[in-house]
């Protein structure tokens, strides 16, 4: 008796196990239409963006399939194995329904997806130094911050925008979420810059507080080291910032003001305590005026040669800032004395 | 005996006297020499300044150095060349505008912040104003006699100063824009305004309805994009940015535009910023973005600079598709010509190398730019100019006259002033260039 309540409960297990699963198999289309996952490149797509849809499935062969593509109830592709289709995505505000079914004999299988484009743009700037009036954009260097704006546009299908404060903003920076950045209306932000040489990519997705909206925008952040341009502080006309001075220079001056521009730079001014300016010419240590340390002033009266300036900046506390510049100028004057002089300083 | 010794200590003193008087004499003249000399080399090899004429010595100065365009002011009618070297210094910023019968240059020279009037007809050149702002960075014109100049102060923070040249003596219509009493009258006009409040980071002018676009620097940080009248007191605030590395765009027909500052391959957006503040994206995820919008038309033109290529787009509306242009140069060196067709003018560099775009913007590199007319619509591009080797020209921020004729744009070598003058014949100038 014991002997056939074990076999009983064997052939009840190998049913379970081998004949339950086939039945499950044959009978799942029917009941559960979303068997087909339908996956969208880009995966937040723009208003009129081209979109690339794939289909996969796990219980039914798609490439022996016969596969039906719609969006919006018109027929975007059909045959056997398209597994991909591609489609528009509607301006904002619209919604685009895709459906896709697969027929495999009487193996059947659907799924499904929802387009609602958003506008997610994602600005950036370094708070690096640039000088004043420069139409170039501050880029990151160490030491130095990065400013972050995400400018969203989420319509729904209504055609109302939803309202910036109204959106949840998820700042990711190398796939780590910055939860102290994130949150409602946090539509901006402020993150270290990446360390020397390095870079650091930067994520922020937006989303309507019901989830039914959603964008996402990335970048990659490179940092630089602060490059420095030497310019001529003329007495009249100001900073020339309109004329570098190349590595090889000749003036028509006896004296001239040098203004040393360390180009990204962890700095707010040129002048910053925190800035150690090194000023060398021909290989003799020049002190910096304590008042304008990026400012030299060179006397070339009574002389006639060349000048060679090489410069160091460093920071008290920031050990990845350094830069250094070398520059040759040719003083030539035009009543110099026909002999090599020595230059004055007079910082 | 003591009469006579007195004598001679008293003749001896006298000789003394007139011996250190002759010394003190040619001292003088020796130190005023070198000091000349010093002047002269500081001025870009200019003259030194003369304090001996009526007119004050920097229009003396600035007349006698544009040597072959005008020597006197109102009274010279000789014709302006084609290509005219208005000014020899740096100039801060110009505008065309009218003036009674026809359009004039108005610019502000970057030493003094005086205020000149040039006239590419006839090629005279009249200072218009007397008061000194040194070393002024920009400047900006506007009907009316309008004028807002740029400066810096000690700690490298910016000063505007709004004013005006002149009482009003005509309606302010895009007509008959500044009319002042400045050319009639050879006395130097007077200006007066006042200085903006110190948080202005940058701003747009439209010369026409005397309005300002700036963009404010916040405490917290950021821009604050505020729309403003003439005097900067009436303030209506359009938008808020976390950013400020922003340049905005005031069009004639009231549009107001920011453009994200522009680096090789880092990706730009511009924007149309809307009476309600929103942001309506223009261009977007633009690798060295530079933006030109076009008045009274949704066309615009705009380049990109990615690993040192340099590519030219134009669109005539927000829904058309875009061209892209055969030429290899940034729309801050294009203008829109007047007229409703879509004709561009770009100066287009011989040359442009790896890096240009960073470089050129800090100085580092500078063009020699041929002037090309492009037809957007049909695609057809005509040479207007040649540049000479002897006479290399990096056109920067170019304008053109309302009539068409007549493009002004400072050359970044030096920030010296020039204007082309367009022929109407463009077979013939199209020849002439190239030969």
């Amino acid at each position: 008796m014991n002997n056939m309540q074990n076999w009983n409960t064997a052939f009840f297990l190998l049913f379970l196990f081998f004949v339950a699963p086939l039945a499950h198999a044959q009978f799942l289309p029917q009941s559960a239409p979303n068997l087909i996952t339908v996956t969208m490149r880009p995966e937040h797509p723009g208003p009129l963006a081209r979109i690339e849809l794939t289909a996969h499935s796990s219980s039914i062969d798609l490439s022996r399939s016969e596969l039906r593509w719609h969006a919006n109830g018109k027929l975007l592709v059909s045959g056997a194995g398209a597994t991909t289709a591609e489609v528009v995505a509607g301006p904002l505000g619209s919604v685009t329904s895709v459906s896709v079914s697969a027929q495999d004999g009487a193996a059947r299988a659907e799924g499904s997806a929802v387009l609602r484009p958003v506008e997610l743009d994602l600005l950036w700037e370094s708070d690096s130094y640039t000088p004043p009036f420069y139409r170039g954009r501050a880029l990151p260097s160490a030491g130095s911050n990065i400013r972050l704006q995400a400018v969203a546009r989420l319509k729904r299908a209504g055609g109302t925008l939803i309202p910036e404060r109204d959106i949840v903003y998820t700042w990711r920076r190398n796939g780590s979420v910055v939860a102290s950045a994130s949150g409602k209306g946090k539509s901006s932000a402020t993150l270290p810059a990446p360390s020397l040489f390095g870079a650091d990519t930067i994520s922020v997705s937006a989303a309507s507080t019901d989830g039914v909206l959603e964008g996402s925008s990335s970048i990659r952040i490179p940092s630089l080291e602060p490059i420095l341009f030497l310019y001529e502080d003329h007495p009249i006309f100001g900073v020339l910032y309109n004329r570098e001075l190349s590595g090889q220079s000749t003036v028509a001056e006896s004296e001239l003001t040098f203004a040393a521009v360390p180009y990204f730079a962890s700095t707010e001014s040129p002048d910053d305590r925190n800035l150690k300016w090194q000023w060398r010419i021909n290989g003799r240590e020049i002190p910096a005026d304590p008042r304008e340390p990026s400012m030299l002033t060179i006397n070339a009266d009574r002389s006639f040669g060349r000048a060679q300036i090489d410069l160091l900046l460093t920071h008290a506390t920031n050990w990845f800032l350094q830069s250094a510049g070398s520059w040759a100028i040719t003083f030539s004057p035009p009543n110099a004395f026909e002999e090599q002089g020595s230059f004055r300083d007079s910082p | 005996m003591h009469t006579k010794a007195l004598r001679y200590v008293l003749f001896s003193l006298i000789a003394l006297f007139l011996l250190g008087l002759a010394w003190w004499y040619f001292f003088l003249n020796a130190r005023i020499e070198s000091i000349e000399q010093r002047d002269s080399a500081r001025g870009l090899d200019e003259p030194a300044p003369l304090f001996r004429n009526t007119t004050g010595s920097t229009s003396g100065n600035f007349l006698r150095t544009s040597e072959g365009t005008a020597a006197t002011t109102t009274a010279e009618t000789k014709a302006a060349p084609d290509m005219w070297q208005i000014s020899k210094t740096p100039v801060a910023g110009a505008l065309f505008l009218r003036n009674g019968d026809r359009e004039r240059l108005y610019f502000a020279e970057r030493g003094t912040g005086y205020v000149f009037e040039a006239d590419p007809e006839t090629g005279s050149i009249v200072r218009l104003t007397n008061r000194l702002f040194p070393k002024t960075y920009g400047a900006a014109f506007a009907a009316r006699g309008g004028v807002m100049l740029l400066s810096l102060d000690e700690s490298g923070n910016s000063i505007t100063f709004v004013g005006a040249m002149a009482e009003p003596v005509a309606t302010s219509t895009k007509e008959s824009a500044t009319s002042t009493k400045a050319s009639s009258s050879e006395a130097p006009l007077s200006i007066s305004g006042l200085s903006l409040p110190d948080d202005v980071s940058t701003l747009a002018v439209n010369p026409y309805s005397r309005e300002l676009f700036i963009l404010g620097r916040v405490a917290s940080g950021g821009t604050s994009g505020i729309r403003s009248s003439w005097d900067g007191k009436k303030r209506i605030k359009l938008f808020s940015s976390s950013l400020t590395n922003w340049r905005p765009v005031f069009l004639d027909d009231g549009r107001t535009f920011i453009t994200q500052n522009a680096a090789d391959g880092v990706a730009g957006f511009a924007y149309e910023v809307k009476s309600d503040g929103t942001l309506s994206a223009i261009l977007r995820n633009i690798p060295g973005l530079s933006f030109l919008p076009k008045s009274s038309s949704s066309a615009h033109l705009w380049s990109s600079s990615a690993g040192g290529v340099v590519s030219l787009f134009a669109r005539m509306s927000g829904t058309d598709s875009t061209v892209e242009l055969s030429l290899r140069t940034f729309a801050d060196k294009c203008v829109w010509a007047p007229e409703k067709a879509p004709i561009i003018y770009c100066a287009v560099p011989q040359e442009t190398p790896r890096g240009l775009l960073d470089n050129w913007l800090r100085g580092a590199a500078h063009t020699s730019d041929d002037w090309w007319r492009v037809n957007v619509s049909t695609g057809e591009v005509d040479l207007v100019y040649a540049a000479r080797a002897n006479e290399p020209l990096d056109v920067l921020d170019p304008m053109i006259d309302a009539a068409g004729k007549n493009i002004a744009f400072a050359n970044t070598r030096d920030n010296s002033l020039w204007n082309l003058r367009i022929s109407e014949n463009k077979e013939d100038e199209t020849g002439a260039a190239r030969q």
